[in-house]
């Protein structure tokens, strides 16, 4: 699993910055090298310039060492520039492109994820993975290299002391690995807690009127307490991880310091070893202590980047079931004959839709309508793509919509969603949302089909006004109506219209029915309405119910309001009633 | 009043914030206090700490033992006896380390955790102004990315922190001890070390900055495309968008970089002073060698404790980073913390415990913002107790917004509201708008089951309890035919029901806590004429003897109501029931014929 990761991660990641990657590398080691020089340097010094008090050598030296300074700060500079750049590289890079894949994602994938799931998923996790593959890879390398050479060097010196002294060794990289294997699942879970905390967080900010009005400010405080808490307690889980194995991870080389302290001063008592070269060994020995003392850190370190890289990804695995097939061609000129063949769609194992067929003829109008979460928004949804039905087809013009590139599809619909979603941009930037080199004129005359031109003019900066997020400094039927007009800009072949004149009043709706009515042409609209002043706009009307096409007709054929208002009745007359008030006069009690 | 001002952009920095020194001290005392209720398993930390720099200590005097003594004087079992004391002061240091590394990421994360309990804590008792100029994703920002960057210097800084200052104490002392003019010579680069770091420390606060405020960009412009993901991928912003996305995750990458170059400068450097260092002790050290004034012997001993002394440094050094990273976290976490609830969420000492629900405006008038025009004007209004008012209007009339004063969202600019009789500025107003069931124009749903929705003001209620909203407004058994019934998850923002549902869910809501006073802001205006018929069926009996304010479009919610007030412009125009109203002939007829000539068909 951690090894898989990482080389994924590695080759993902990584592929197009192993000049940088190498060449920081370099500039690493010389950089060591150096670090190992000037107390060579000094040594070389004390020994033969001091001891013999040559005045010229000694000054020759101490240029070399602070010529080594130099080379050392140059060299350690490229390294951090280097590395730093690269490791920012890849991170900004791989948010980008997980921010890409993110957008292509469906909208079921949406509605399993939390949005305070992806964004720490995105920050914090590519965070993290930058962080190792900048810098932890590098350290890596030179420990490794670090402790290679001088295990070699120690062989070829006195190998039965190497290999004595070097005992410990094993045990060292078992401990490593256990206490990765041990870190690993906590360090998951902890970016795991931070991902669940950023969701509460998320949802309850966006939420604060629902949580002010019903003033339950405490309960939510205590639901993120919990959250925070969560975090707090897998921090400490992975702290006693942590206290257990990083000291004994740094004490188990003091055992090698000890083993040549103890076998090899009896070497040297019983005049099998110089002090000399038992000084000299054990100086070795000290340059290997400290790398594996890092081994530690670089362990959690590794551990941390593999749990948040496989969290990257997990999302970058996330494949949308809604894309562009290999043949898929872009739209022809749309005449806009919409029709639903046999049509089912389940969310889940819910079915929401059940075997609709339907034929909707160029410039027609349809109005969709039927009882509260019968799957009219459903439906409308379908003509866009944003699902595949999993029965039957939709077709535009006869061309099955998986045929098509989502790209053409979309062009050719406006759509006004049933709570309409507006960016915090100007008035002007929302309007021209899909299409954002059009020209003030167009977007003006949206803004009047919309009957959205007078309440923008008087807004404070007119159509430069920058509105608050999700439009929230706007009110209900300005937002709808902003909604309408970004939708109408694109001037598309195909309306769909989910509800979306549910929060203006009558003499407003009436003003934009009739310009739709007018400007309507040779354009195919889909209106899901819940009004009858809507409805009436359409040349048809189809009443649903439990996902299946009960009645369609000219709307002053069909009584759907009644049969609605009946249906209410008599569901409100049923046992069910009965037996519910039974019930209430219990709980009221 | 609150400082109001473009809705988007971040609140004005603190002018002085410029003159700030990094980690400001009355910041880091604050962040201290959190710690206060810690001190002790701080202080047990701190001397793990120490003991663990103390047995640190001990490995190379004992190896000198062993060498000077043991070996050198040939005596085998005081060989053994050092190196038995080795391994137990490896093991000692080993068990410290241990303890040391629990206890300072029990008190560290105890004080992160504290810390982001508070600032959420205070982010939800500030007032709905503060959330209309601050975008949610800069919030998030504060309460994870920063606080993520304080729990590198609380976890990891601190204890480096006192460990090498400790070691550079010692080391001090030391090479003081063995020969002060030498010691001088090495802290002679001192004064360039100050400088630079003094250098240092400003640029890299103001790159720190920038890093926060970038990062806090990303956050914003991660969380408003994922939100707004259905109109993106419907009108094929996916491009654009992504370009602009790519221009703040640049932006955040090149404030990075900034920190690099200037790390990238600083360090190396330090370790360069180090090796200038080296070198004038050789060359002081060596003529004073050559005088016979200083043995080799000493010299060396120097050098080698020199690296006790410049190792400290350069870790300290790099701990400058983190140092200055937290501080500029710190700096926006308090400046939340800083940020005063507003006038509308002061609690005042009324309790709202049986009140009748009279309401009235006297003379209200109403503006967002100061420099944008006046949303109410001048409302004067009386509503008495148990009356079921309807409010009808155009859009944009001011509706929606009287109906926020009546919550206390905001406060009037003049004028007063008045709760049976009482200023509602009296009111503790947690305990008044809990008595107030308000549907807001725009239902918000959180992550959980609609059992959980509805039971939103106490989650410990029973099911029968929660399930009873929806059986007096007669739509339980549509709640029942959700597929896990009143358990169907609705995911965040109620993702997973309709429109319609998600409405009824935020209707029974209202209706959950029994509330005397209710406010309906279009709350029937997504669902089908079957279930407006049921609701407004049971309305009629579920307002008996509670306040009502209810807004709406479709009059035919309206007809109904005890009274109907017409609003324009923020003004009252019409007072009356429908049929005087019907008679009078004035906005509210016009309305109503409109509405009933779009029924009958557009021209
Ligand atoms: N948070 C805000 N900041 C600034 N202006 C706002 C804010 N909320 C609403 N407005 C403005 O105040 C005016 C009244 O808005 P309000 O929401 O009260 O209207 P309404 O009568 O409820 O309309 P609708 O029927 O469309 O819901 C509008 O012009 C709107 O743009
Ligand atoms: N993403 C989803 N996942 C699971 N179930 C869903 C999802 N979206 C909708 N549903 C369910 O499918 C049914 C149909 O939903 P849809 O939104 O199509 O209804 P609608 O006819 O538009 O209703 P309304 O008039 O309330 O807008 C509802 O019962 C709803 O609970
Ligand atoms: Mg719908
Ligand atoms: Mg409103």
């Amino acid at each position: 699993m951690g090894m898989s990761t990482f080389r994924r991660m590695t080759q993902l990641f990584l592929s197009g910055h192993w000049p940088g990657l190498t060449l920081s590398l370099v500039l690493a080691l010389g950089t060591t090298a150096m670090g190992l020089v000037i107390p060579w340097l000094v040594k070389i010094t004390i020994d033969q310039a001091l001891v013999t008090g040559r005045t010229g050598l000694l000054r020759a030296l101490v240029g070399g060492i602070v010529a080594a300074g130099l080379l050392r700060m140059a060299l350690a500079f490229g390294r951090r520039v280097v590395s730093g750049k690269v490791a920012l590289k890849v991170e900004t890079e791989v948010r980008d492109r997980l921010f890409a894949h993110l957008q292509t994602l469906g909208l079921d994938f949406y509605l399993r994820s939390q949005t305070g799931q992806l964004i720490s998923r995105s920050i914090a996790d590519v965070r993290a993975v930058r962080m190792f593959l900048g810098y932890g890879l590098i350290f890596i390398v030179t420990h490794v290299t670090t402790l290679v050479a001088v295990t070699v060097i120690l062989l070829v010196l006195q190998p039965r002391l190497a290999l004595l002294s070097l005992a410990p060794m094993p045990l060292i990289l078992v401990v490593a690995r256990v206490f990765s294997h041990k870190l690993h699942p906590t360090l998951w879970a902890i970016q795991q807690r931070v991902a669940e905390l950023t969701a509460v967080a998320e949802e309850r900010i966006t939420g604060i009127r629902v949580i002010k009005a019903f003033a339950v400010e405490d309960i939510q405080q205590e639901a993120f307490a919990e959250a925070s808490d969560r975090i707090y307690r897998q921090n400490l889980e992975a702290a006693s991880i942590r206290g257990r194995y990083v000291p004994l991870l740094g004490f188990l080389p003091s055992l090698s310091l000890i083993i040549i302290l103890f076998y090899g001063g009896r070497l040297v008592v019983l005049d099998q070893m110089t002090l000399g070269s038992l000084v000299a060994f054990n100086g070795y020995v000290l340059l290997l202590v400290w790398p594996l003392r890092m081994l530690g850190m670089l362990v959690s370190w590794a551990a941390r980047a593999i749990a948040s890289g496989e969290r990257v990804l997990e999302l970058l695995d996330e494949t949308a079931r809604v894309t562009d097939r290999a043949t898929a061609r872009p739209l022809p000129r749309v005449r806009g004959a919409i029709e639903f063949h046999d049509v089912t769609f389940s969310y889940g194992d819910r079915r929401v839709l059940d075997g609709i067929s339907l034929k909707v003829e160029p410039g027609e109008t349809v109005a969709l309508v039927g009882p509260t979460g019968c799957g009219k928004s459903t439906l409308a949804h379908l003509v866009l793509r944003f699902y595949d039905p999993i029965d039957g087809t939709v077709t535009i013009d006869g061309h099955d919509l998986r045929d098509v590139t989502l790209a053409s599809l979309r062009r050719s619909i406006g759509l006004v969603d049933q709570d309409p979603f507006l960016f915090s941009l100007s008035v002007r930037d929302n309007i021209r949302y899909g299409d954002p080199e059009a020209s003030p004129r167009r977007v003006e005359a949206a803004a009047h089909a919309a009957a959205a031109h007078d309440f923008i003019e008087a807004l404070p900066q007119g159509y430069d006004t920058v509105i608050g997020e999700r439009g929230m400094t706007l009110s209900g039927g300005q937002r709808q109506r902003l909604a309408l007009a970004r939708a109408l800009l694109i001037d598309p072949p195909i309306l769909v219209l989910d509800d979306a004149t549910s929060s203006v009043d009558a003499e407003t709706e009436t003003r934009i029915l009739e310009a739709l009515g007018g400007q309507r042409g040779n354009r195919t609209s889909i209106i899901v309405a819940h009004r009858p002043s809507t409805v009436m706009l359409a040349d048809r009307v189809i009443l649903l119910d439990a996902g299946r096409i009960v009645r369609s007709g000219p709307p002053t054929e069909v009584p759907w309001q009644q049969i609605l208002v009946r249906e209410a009745e008599q569901a409100l007359e049923r046992d069910i009633a009965a037996a519910h008030r039974e019930r209430l006069r219990e709980t009221s009690l | 009043m609150t400082p109001r001002g473009d809705p988007r952009g971040e609140l004005p920095e603190d002018p002085r914030s410029g003159l700030r020194v990094w980690l400001n001290r009355r910041h880091v005392l604050r962040l201290a206090a959190f710690g206060w209720a810690y001190r002790w398993q701080a202080l047990g930390s701190m001397v793990a700490m120490l003991a663990v720099t103390a047995t640190g200590l001990t490995g190379p005097y004992l190896l000198r033992l062993a060498i000077d003594k043991g070996i050198a004087g040939k005596d085998l079992s005081y060989l053994g006896w050092v190196a038995a004391l080795y391994l137990l002061a490896g093991m000692l240091g080993a068990v410290f380390h241990g303890v040391q590394t629990y206890g300072v990421n029990w008190v560290g994360q105890r004080v992160i955790r504290d810390l982001r309990d508070r600032l959420f804590r205070h982010l939800t008792s500030l007032d709905i102004d503060y959330y209309s100029r601050q975008r949610a994703g800069w919030i998030i920002s504060r309460l994870t990315n920063d606080i993520e960057a304080l729990e590198t210097l609380l976890v990891d800084g601190v204890a480096q922190l006192v460990v090498n200052s400790l070691t550079l104490t010692g080391a001090v002392i030391i090479l003081f001890g063995m020969d002060w003019r030498l010691a001088v010579v090495t802290m002679a680069v001192m004064p360039v070390l100050l400088l630079g770091t003094a250098v240092f420390r400003v640029k890299a606060q103001k790159a720190y900055r920038r890093v926060r405020s970038a990062v806090a960009d990303v956050t914003v412009s991660l969380q408003e495309s994922l939100s707004g993901i259905r109109v993106i991928q419907a009108f094929r912003r996916e491009e654009r968008n992504m370009q602009a996305f790519s221009a703040v995750n640049d932006v955040n990458r090149k404030a990075n970089l900034d920190t690099v170059y200037l790390s990238g400068v600083y360090f190396p450097s330090v370790e360069f002073l180090s090796a200038v260092s080296t070198g004038l002790i050789l060359l002081y050290g060596g003529s004073r060698v050559a005088d016979g004034d200083l043995t080799v012997g000493i010299l060396a001993a120097f050098i080698g404790y020199l690296s006790s002394f410049f190792d400290p440094v350069e870790s300290l050094s790099e701990l400058y980073n983190t140092l200055q990273s937290s501080g500029a976290a710190l700096e926006k976490i308090m400046s939340v913390l800083d940020t005063e609830p507003g006038d509308a969420e002061l609690l005042g000492a009324l309790t709202a415990g049986g009140i009748a629900g009279a309401l009235a405006c006297e003379d209200v008038s109403f503006s967002y913002g100061a420099d944008s025009e006046e949303v109410l004007d001048g409302v004067t209004l009386s509503i008495p107790a148990g009356q079921r008012v309807s409010l009808v209007g155009p859009t944009g009339a001011g509706k929606s917004t009287l109906a926020k004063l009546f919550l206390r969202f905001y406060q009037p600019t003049s004028g007063r509201i008045t709760v049976d009789g009482a200023d509602l500025r009296d009111y503790d107003i947690r305990d008044y708008r809990r008595h107030v069931g308000y549907v807001p124009q725009e239902p918000y749903l959180f992550t959980g089951s609609v059992l959980d929705n509805i039971r939103l003001a106490d989650p410990q209620a029973d099911r029968a309890e929660a399930e009873r909203p929806a059986l007096e407004l007669g739509v339980h058994d549509l709640f029942l035919a959700l597929p896990a019934g009143y358990d169907t998850e609705v995911r965040e923002r109620g993702l997973a029901l309709s429109a319609g549902e998600r409405q009824l869910v935020s209707f029974a809501r209202a209706f959950f806590a029994k509330p005397a006073v209710l406010i309906l802001d279009e709350a029937t205006s997504s669902v089908d004429p079957g279930t407006e018929y049921r609701i407004e069926a049971a309305l009629s009996r579920l307002l008996e003897g509670r306040t009502s304010l209810v807004i709406a479009h479709r009059l035919s919610t309206v007809e109904n109501s005890d009274r109907i007030l017409v609003m324009e412009d923020g003004r009252i125009v019409e007072d009356g029931d429908h049929h005087s109203l019907l008679a009078a002939g004035g906005p509210y007829a016009r309305l109503y014929r409109s509405q009933l000539r779009s029924v009958e068909g557009p021209a």
